[in-house]
């Protein structure tokens, strides 16, 4: 099966068409990051750190090691040592000590429940992007299209943490990971299916994908559109399929489900995982220019989201003290109860993605050999 | 460093004699004489190379820019000198390709000799290694005098270093600094049957051959049979075309031939508008040309095709790249994939391929008039003349004009001004035909609200689009006949002259009547009488003038 820009029963053709035939359009994600609402009181602010309805109380700010192993019980003498540049730079120094913040001097990046927790700012203001995903208006944010009970409490969580916060496509985090993907860490792939009009179809399907082929940068350094990416079949925990129906370009998922994609990978600071969205939706948009963008929302499981951040390296970079974000997550955890414990195990998230219009190919695809594409009729290729 | 200084010196005088009337080039330019002096191209340059020393040998340098005459690099070699500092560059590059052939891996390989090895000079492995390594770059064998001199030059170096391996390194560069490397030197010399005939002696017709048809120097059975005089006969002739040709290193000189024809080199100068065509890459501009060569070299060499069809044929070649900017899947079974353009995408021969929709565009647009003026160089050989200098272009560049609304309407109104109507004429109507592509080749039915009119007339027939263009391309009998001037000048260095039409007359007759393959065209060529004719004045005999000579037609040995 070839899956393009657009091939409609089998044919390709560009430009949407009004048919009731099979038709297939694939997107290779340019960009995918957390849906943060920044929202600064100055609305040309620019600066993550710049106060804001979201972030009233600032953002997080740099840790402060010596307090924290000094509030557990180290003595204030070893602990200054810990800052001797001679002692930090002897070879063998392990700033594994940086971990032995416990109460009784455990590691924290595995027992985060031992450390003391500390002020970590969170979102304050009302306004967030995502779904509602419990059903209940009252719950959760206003969104910010005006759609009352949006559950994003990942975002109230992350949202101040200045690593993370800022406007579409500017965070630091979100330039860290993308800048991975587009240096061929990972690819993730959107295959849109239907059987009527790729417009306006009550039945598609949206399919998230891996693909081993890396995405190439264009001339104004973004991802390059209508390049071909194989499908890799062999990491399922990255693949998912989404019922959807299409209405005037909306992309809008049937029923909440389980939604499984890659968005990261590969690089230390955020290695390869998937994101697993329970009870997840969508919703995107195809744009006039062929693009698709939009959101993605569900309740992805919380400790996952600690257990990457659970170093010393992202707490210095990102500025995040890892056992109060472990405390703070679990708080805030509003979805998939432990059937046993009742804690809740997933938390209300949203991501925002883009893409761009690409070819899938699938193993069939390349086993077939033929090699060339055959012309067709009606402006198409087998 | 001081070394490098000396020898660098050393090749400088040496080229310098050479190229001057001292003793030593008295003895090169003397009678009969040279017939004519090319300077090897880049691609010529790094062939020999890698057929010399080796595939592996990296080539790191920058090489003295060519200039085109009539269409083609080829033509203007013959009227290329080096420059002082281009000539330190090829000095450079030779040193760095000799020293990683005799470097400490390779060098007992590359030597075939074992000298002492206490480093002491020898003499004997010496000779051998500079015999056998100065045959294939100087395409002919070294002479007594060239030999005392790279050997007393290698001696010294021995002597001095105690390295035997740089010494020959040291002498092998300064060998490839020396004109007879740099410069495909033809001679003539006195036909054995007829003093008062010239003709080109065996080497540099078994250069002329190699150049031809591989795109590099001769190899050892080609200046074997140079050596043994059988490349004079039309049987031993005819023996290495067939050897030559129906080698898949025949591609290679295809390759590089039309290389040269469709300039491909001006890809180097070619940008676009980043806002407008942000697939335009590197990668795409090579690839693109890839494509065209690998459709010519597939059609012509493996499918044995008409050539005319390359203005016909939707097959192309495809890989990642330019399946992105065709708009089309790339199925990731091989690199190259073969694809056939579909009927929609309009596309018909090499003319709508990227690389000349691309190549003859301007950065931002495409441009009607510049592919016109293209086509009718590349293809017809009819050269255009620069517009006037007063040339009012304001009507094109007026996007604004509520009348004019399309490229094609301008160009057209610009064309009635009687100083423009002349060309524009002529070139509009072959470029309007692919205005239903960019300036990167990607297909477009619209400019900006419009349909894209691509329906012409020329000299009174109608058509439309690539299609139709590339029909009238394919029945035109100019078109055939101009590529037979191009693989003439091509082969021989010179444009055809008032003389060369009795022969290019009767290649054209041989290409058309059996069916425009390349390889009949080639073999006509090379077996006409007068392929190998040296452009050179006959040689006065004594007591004779050189007008006084019937006839410098060289006689083929056993004629038959």
């Amino acid at each position: 099966m070839i899956r393009g820009p657009l091939s409609v029963g089998g044919l390709l053709v560009f430009g949407f068409a009004s048919t009731a035939m099979a038709w297939t359009k694939a997107y290779v994600v340019e960009w995918v990051e957390p849906a943060v609402y920044f929202d600064p009181f100055d609305p040309e602010a620019i600066s993550a750190a710049s106060p804001g309805r979201d972030c009233p109380a600032g953002v997080t700010k740099d840790l402060d090691y010596p307090k924290q192993l000094i509030d557990v019980g180290h003595d204030s003498e070893s602990v200054q040592k810990l800052y001797d540049p001679e002692v930090r730079n002897a070879p063998g120094f392990d700033r594994a000590v940086f971990a032995k913040r416990g109460r009784n001097g455990e590691d924290v990046y595995r027992e985060p429940w031992t450390a003391i927790e500390y002020p970590f700012p969170q979102v304050e203001g009302k306004l967030s992007y995502g779904f509602d995903l419990d059903d209940d208006p009252a719950t959760g944010f206003t969104g910010v299209d005006g759609t009352p009970g949006v559950n994003n409490a990942y975002y109230k969580v992350m949202g101040c943490i200045g690593h993370y916060r800022g406007h579409p496509r500017t965070a630091d985090g979100a330039k860290y990971s993308n800048e991975s993907m587009h240096n061929g860490s990972f690819t993730l792939l959107l295959v849109l299916e239907g059987k009527q009009d790729p417009m306006n179809d009550p039945a598609a399907t949206l399919s998230f994908h891996t693909s081993p082929d890396k995405l190439v940068r264009d001339a104004l350094g973004g991802i390059a559109s209508d390049y071909s990416f194989r499908i890799d079949d062999s990491h399922p925990e990255f693949q998912s399929k989404v019922p959807v129906t299409i209405k005037n370009g909306v992309v809008d998922s049937i029923e909440p489900q389980r939604i499984a994609l890659q968005v990261s990978g590969g690089r230390r600071l955020y290695p390869a995982r998937p994101l697993v969205l329970h009870r997840g939706r969508l919703r995107l948009e195809l744009t006039e220019d062929g693009r698709l963008e939009g959101l993605l929302g569900g309740y992805q499981p919380w400790e996952p989201i600690w257990r990457v951040r659970a170093n010393y390296i992202i707490e210095v970079v990102a500025k995040i003290d890892s056992p109060s974000l472990w405390y703070a997550l679990k708080r805030n955890a509003d979805g998939i109860p432990d059937p046993e414990t009742g804690q809740m195990t997933a938390i209300s998230s949203a991501f925002r993605l883009w893409a761009v219009p690409a070819f899938s190919i699938t193993a069939v695809d390349v086993a077939s050999g033929q090699g060339a594409a055959h012309a067709a009729p009606d402006g198409g290729v087998e | 460093m001081k070394l490098a200084w000396s020898t660098a010196t050393r090749a400088l005088l040496s080229t310098a004699c050479l190229l001057t009337a001292c003793a030593d080039a008295d003895r090169v330019i003397g009678d009969p004489g040279i017939a004519s002096m090319r300077r090897l191209t880049e691609s010529e340059y790094r062939h020999t190379v890698a057929d010399i020393f080796g595939q592996e040998i990296e080539i790191r340098g920058r090489f003295e820019p060519d200039v085109r005459e009539h269409g083609l690099n080829a033509l203007g070699t013959a009227n290329l000198t080096i420059t002082p500092s281009g000539f330190e560059q090829y000095y450079a590059i030779a040193a760095s390709v000799t020293s990683q052939a005799f470097d400490e891996a390779r060098a007992a390989s590359a030597l075939g000799c074992s000298p002492p090895a206490d480093g002491a000079f020898d003499a004997n492995c010496a000779t051998r290694v500079l015999e056998r390594y100065g045959r294939r770059l100087l395409r002919r064998p070294l002479d007594d005098a060239e030999l005392a001199t790279y050997l007393k030059l290698a001696g010294e170096t021995v002597d001095t270093f105690g390295d035997f391996a740089y010494g020959m390194r040291q002498a092998l560069a300064v060998m490839m600094t020396s004109p007879d490397f740099l410069f495909r030197i033809e001679r003539a010399e006195r036909h054995p049957d007829d003093p008062r005939a010239i003709r080109l002696d065996a080497y540099s017709k078994a250069t002329r051959l190699a150049f031809l048809l591989w795109n590099t120097t001769p190899d050892d059975a080609l200046l074997s049979a140079a050596e043994s005089g059988v490349l004079h006969t039309e049987a031993g002739l005819r023996e290495q075309l067939e050897r030559l040709t129906t080698s898949p290193r025949l591609s290679d000189g295809v390759r590089a031939l039309f290389r040269d024809i469709l300039q491909l080199d001006q890809f180097s100068n070619v940008t676009k508008d980043a806002s407008l065509y942000p697939k335009f890459s590197q990668v795409v501009a090579s690839s693109a040309q890839e494509e065209t060569l690998r459709t010519i070299v597939h059609h012509l060499l493996t499918q044995d095709g008409d050539y005319r069809e390359l203005f016909t044929t939707n097959e192309t070649f495809i890989d990642r790249s330019l399946a992105a900017v065709y708009r089309t899947r790339y199925r990731f079974d091989e690199e190259w994939s073969r694809y056939t353009f579909p009927d929609s995408e309009e596309r018909a021969g090499i003319v709508s391929q990227i690389s000349f929709l691309t190549l003859h565009s301007h950065p931002g647009e495409s441009s009607p008039t510049k592919r016109g003026v293209a086509i009718n160089e590349i293809f017809r050989c009819e050269e255009t003349p620069d517009p006037p200098a007063n040339v009012d272009f304001s009507i094109i560049q007026d996007t604004e004009n509520p009348e004019l609304t399309t490229r094609r309407k301008r160009l057209l109104a610009h064309s009635e001004d009687p100083s423009c109507a002349g060309c524009h004429k002529k070139l509009d109507p072959l470029g309007l035909p692919l205005d239903r592509f960019d300036a990167l080749g990607q297909h477009r039915r619209l400019e900006g609200s419009e349909p894209i009119d691509v329906s012409l007339e020329l000299e009174g027939v109608g058509y439309e689009g690539a299609t139709g263009l590339g029909s009238a391309l394919a029945n035109d009998p100019q078109v055939s006949h101009c590529f037979v001037d191009h693989v003439y000048g091509y082969a021989t260095g010179s444009w055809a002259e008032t003389g060369d039409q009795e022969m290019i007359e009767e290649v054209y007759s041989s290409f058309s009547e059996r069916g425009h393959r390349l390889r009949a065209l080639l073999s006509a060529l090379i077996t006409h009488p007068d392929f190998f004719r040296p452009n050179v004045p006959a040689p006065a005999s004594r007591g004779e003038t050189t007008a006084s000579l019937t006839s410098n037609r060289e006689p083929l040995e056993n004629p038959k």
